[in-house]
């Protein structure tokens, strides 16, 4: 199988900046106002820490220079925030305003270059954090002076709490309440091929979420990377990532700007998530502070797939998260008089809900925050995460273990929380809803259909390992009457879901007509109480079940359900538009597909937010994947069957879209003649309506012989 | 010496305009001239500036030019001039002072008769209307207070038009807003408050003002853009009980 030619231009990956516009995000000059942005799109993790692409130095304003660790948090409560560790990227360098500053981020190799191309302070710098050792960061700055010069820096946030020195190398240790963040580095001196003065640093940063990390452990590591060298680590970061863009690039013959949008949302997935041990994943992952590291839905149901499907330990460790904190999870379901398990909506280092309680709004309202109360489908969508990795890898040994304790704990959340009628019928009351402008309803159509497929998902989980002992027939019997009793408010002579009880008598207020424009805050544009009584929604809620658990959804109603509700939906949620562009490929209304993923694609790139400076909003590049993969190449893993049914707009030549399915690897190329599979091993696959084990090898399927490209 | 230059009339809204610029002027670390141009007498101009101890020039001639001119000197870092003749008053802020506002690319304080005098300065409130693409007037009476030491609030008001496309999670969103907002505009600048507001400006930003507890309003003045322009600014001049501080813009 082929890979991404590295250097394909001529150039030297990761010694001087690539040329190729398809790999590479480029800023300059220098301008103090786009700082705060800028340092979030050139972020550099790698999976354990996260540094902001800030210039080397800060001083010129804009920007703070930060680094974060994966799942190392300070503060208790709604306060818990990730914690701010030593910075290594940083030199005593000198920018002015419009200064000829150049960065460019190649994403293809994970470097980031900076130079300061005229004056008498040029300078030029390559740095990265190594994703082959990930916890290492790395520079060499060439054209400065390096007498004095410190390896690391204090963090811009948080105290360092103890620092030293260990022959040539320093460290320093910064605390948090419950973890710590301990880094040494030290710098090497040398002269560049021109005679320049050149400083090489590197730096090692070990993290514990939960106690002190060893100092000596650091140094040691800093030491070796130092014997190792820049250019020894260099290629072996390198071809690390060259690995994993082996198994998750995706291609787009025809479009540059969404190529190119796609490859630096996919970088950012691949940076923010590690994968061993566990992997919190927080809405802005390691790329800044805001939303202070909290872990929300969209881990699970969001970036997870593609983790699951490029590179199962990431998408393995961040169940781990989940898994760790079972045990809270089961004390909150307690709590609230439940059985099983009840996940946080927002979760930080212990599994207690840190959902604020109230907060002001943008329109200066002090407001009540319900959702960690009422948010409750985040049971079920960590259910669905576990699935989801189990279809995609075939984990027995994660589905016996932990996936089966995932399963039965969230069932009896859902079987302790539905209301039974004498009539069989089963209620879910007081919820909310993905789309989170309608607060406490009933019957929410996602919450009790995500909930019956995880009472079933249970069931057959039990079916297919055995129930353990405290699970007795009688109670997989009153999950199979909850499941079957669960209403979903779906309507057979509309083919409309009603996604409340009680939706359909709300003003009909159409969003898409009265708005100037979308995607808009309906909350803010007509009030909270306004939209609360009107069928305005914030994003995808019915339609979630069609991306998520189509199964779950009657055969055929995607269509009548995306023209009744997309209309309705403001999109002010970031989650929104890509779940749409998904929906609508599945449909094969390209236009509004297209139209909605190009939004999705660049909402940091183009600071639609206007919060990109505080971090970039991860869930969204993985919903910008789930598009592609899910909706325009129409990949699906039922079991252990890949099916592949794909729907490619005509302004596209090629979509490629490289996968890993239980223990192969594929890549799929749409063309508008057909579309070719590649696997290099024995794989499972539905496709053009048959279905056919084959590999290591090619299949292809021509246009004229099947049913490709055909909504359905 | 750098000067703030007390334009006064004969009115009773001078005596607050005299007592404002004393103590505007410790915090750009200048003395106070006060300065009336003769029209209808000046005894009640002389009694303003007499109480206060500030010295007061007479002088004659057109009063926009003969104020202009002075306010150009080289030493007058700031000029404060009175709007509204009576307190209570709502009507429009004179022209002699959008005028002046237009004339001169430094600050200018409007004071409106009924303005509290604090004993100093202690928090000015910087508004900025519409759209974070407009950054200049903001950034420009960020320039102007940045080193004076008084605490800086800024209000950040969005219009229907201005709306955000997202708003992901309430109890966040306002936050990073904040965070990404001051990153932008405000680097170096730790303000006391942060408000983000959607409505009317004008209401918005006087209410701001009121939650913040500011002693004065400073707004970016869109100097030379004709009548149709400076619309929040004008509104605010009129009903502002504070005084303004307009910071010129182009």
């Amino acid at each position: 199988m082929s890979q991404p030619a590295p250097g394909s231009d001529g150039s030297l990956p990761g010694r001087e900046p690539s040329l190729d516009a398809a790999w590479t995000v480029v800023r300059e000059p220098f301008a103090a106002e786009h700082e705060a942005v800028n340092q979030a799109l050139l972020a550099l993790a790698d999976g354990v820490i996260g540094a902001s692409g800030t210039p080397l130095s800060d001083a010129s304003g804009g920007g703070r220079r930060s680094v974060r660790a994966n799942g190392v948090y300070t503060g208790a409560g709604s306060e818990t925030r990730l914690l701010t560790g030593p910075v290594a990227f940083h030199a005593p360098v000198t920018i002015p305003e419009d200064a000829p500053l150049r960065r460019v981020l190649d994403l293809r190799t994970g470097v980031l270059f900076e130079d300061l191309t005229r004056g008498a302070n040029a300078y030029s710098s390559a740095r990265f954090s190594s994703l082959a050792r990930p916890g290492t960061a790395v520079m060499r700055v060439t054209g400065i002076e390096s007498a004095g010069l410190s390896a690391l820096a204090p963090p811009t946030e948080d105290d360092v709490a103890d620092a030293g020195m260990s022959g040539t190398v320093e460290w320093m240790r910064v605390r948090g309440v419950d973890g710590c963040i301990v880094a040494a580095g030290t710098n090497r001196r040398g002269v560049g091929g021109d005679g320049a003065p050149t400083v090489e640093r590197f730096v090692a940063y070990d993290v514990d979420p939960s106690g002190t990390a060893d100092a000596a452990t650091s140094v040691r590591r800093a030491r070796a990377a130092a014997t190792l060298g820049f250019d020894h680590l260099l290629n072996e970061h390198r071809d690390a990532w060259a690995r994993r863009w082996a198994d998750a690039d995706v291609e787009i013959d025809g479009d540059d700007e969404l190529q190119l949008a796609t490859r630096f949302a996919l970088f950012h997935l691949i940076g923010t998530v590690g994968d061993s041990g566990e992997a919190a994943v927080g809405a802005r992952g390691l790329t800044g502070p805001s939303y202070r590291g909290h872990v929300f839905w969209d881990a699970d149901t969001f970036v997870l797939p593609f983790m699951a499907a490029t590179h199962p330990p990431a998408a393995r460790a961040m169940l781990e998260y989940r898994v760790r904190r079972l045990p809270e999870a089961l004390v909150a379901a307690r709590r609230a008089g439940r059985a099983g398990a009840r996940f946080p909506w927002e979760s930080a280092a212990t599994g207690e809900d840190v959902t604020p309680t109230s907060a002001r709004d943008r329109a200066g309202n002090e407001v009540r925050i319900l959702t960690g109360q009422l948010e409750d489908h985040i049971v079920a969508d960590v259910a669905w995460a576990a699935s989801t990795y189990i279809d995609w890898t075939g984990d027995t040994q994660f589905a016996r273990g932990p996936g089966l304790q995932l399963f039965v704990e969230s069932a009896r959340y859902w079987a302790s929380r539905v209301r039974v009628e004498r009539d069989g019928s089963a209620h879910i009351d007081g919820v909310i809803g993905p789309d989170e402008y309608h607060e406490s309803v009933d019957d929410n159509a996602f919450t009790n259909v995500m909930a019956r497929w995880n009472l079933r998902r249970a069931l057959r989980a039990l079916g297919e390992h055995g129930a353990p002992l405290d699970v007795d027939p009688s109670e997989q019997q009153r999950w199979r009457a909850v499941a079957d009793g669960l209403v979903d408010g779906f309507d057979t002579a509309t083919g409309i879901y009603e996604q409340f009880a009680g939706f359909e008598r709300l003003e009909p207020l159409i969003i898409a007509e009265v708005a100037p424009r979308r995607p808009i805050a309906a909350d803010l544009l007509l009030g909270a109480e306004r939209v609360q009584g009107a069928q305005v929604v914030k994003q995808a809620d019915v339609l979630m079940l069609h991306q998520l658990v189509p199964d779950e959804t009657v055969p055929g109603s995607l269509e009548p359900n995306l023209h009744f509700y997309e209309p309705r939906t403001a999109h002010g949620s970031s989650l929104s538009p890509a779940i749409h562009a998904s929906l609508f490929a599945r449909t094969g209304e390209f236009e509004r597909a297209l139209a909605v993923l190009r939004i999705a694609s660049v909402i940091d790139l183009d600071d639609l937010t206007g919060s990109t400076g505080g971090g970039l909003h991860i869930a969204t590049m993985g919903g910008l994947w789930q598009a592609l993969a899910f909706g325009f190449a129409g990949l699906r893993a039922r079991d252990a069957v890949l099916q592949v049914d794909p729907r490619l707009p005509p302004e596209w030549r090629a979509l490629d879209v490289r996968v890993r399915f239980r223990g192969s690897r594929l890549r799929v190329r749409v063309e508008q003649s057909g579309f070719r599979v590649d696997a290099d091993a024995p794989v499972a696959l539905e496709a053009g309506g048959a279905t056919l084990v084959f590999g290591p090898g090619t299949r292809e399927f021509p246009h004229d012989t099947t049913q490709w490209n055909t909504p359905t | 010496m750098s000067v703030v230059l007390a334009a006064i009339d004969n009115s009773a809204a001078s005596r607050p305009v005299v007592a404002m610029a004393t103590v505007l002027a410790p915090v750009l670390g200048a003395t106070v001239e006060a300065v009336h141009v003769l029209e209808d007498g000046s005894e009640t101009a002389r009694g303003s500036a007499g109480a206060f101890g500030v010295p007061l020039r007479l002088v004659a001639g057109d009063p926009r030019a003969e104020l202009a001119s002075l306010i150009a000197n080289d030493d007058v870092v700031a000029a404060a001039i009175g709007c509204r003749g009576l307190p209570g008053s709502h009507r429009a802020p004179g022209h002699l002072a959008l005028d002046l506002a237009d004339s001169t690319d430094k600050p200018l304080l409007v004071v409106p008769p009924e303005a509290p005098k604090p004993e100093r300065l202690r928090k000015v409130l910087i508004a900025m209307e519409g759209t974070p693409s407009r950054p200049r007037r903001l950034q420009r009476a960020l320039q102007v207070v940045a080193n004076t030491g008084l605490g800086v609030a800024i209000v950040h008001v969005d219009t229907a038009d201005s709306i955000p496309s997202f708003s992901d999670q309430v109890q966040h969103e306002t936050d990073a807003y904040a965070h990404a907002f001051l990153a932008r505009y405000c680097a170096g600048i730790e303000p006391s408050d942060f408000e983000v507001r959607i409505g009317e400006p004008h209401d918005e930003i006087l209410k701001a003002a009121a939650a913040v507890g500011a002693d004065i309003v400073a707004l970016g003045w869109p100097r030379g853009a004709g009548p149709g322009h400076g619309g929040t600014a004008r509104e605010v001049l009129r009903r502002n009980p504070l005084p303004t501080l307009l910071v010129a813009v182009g």
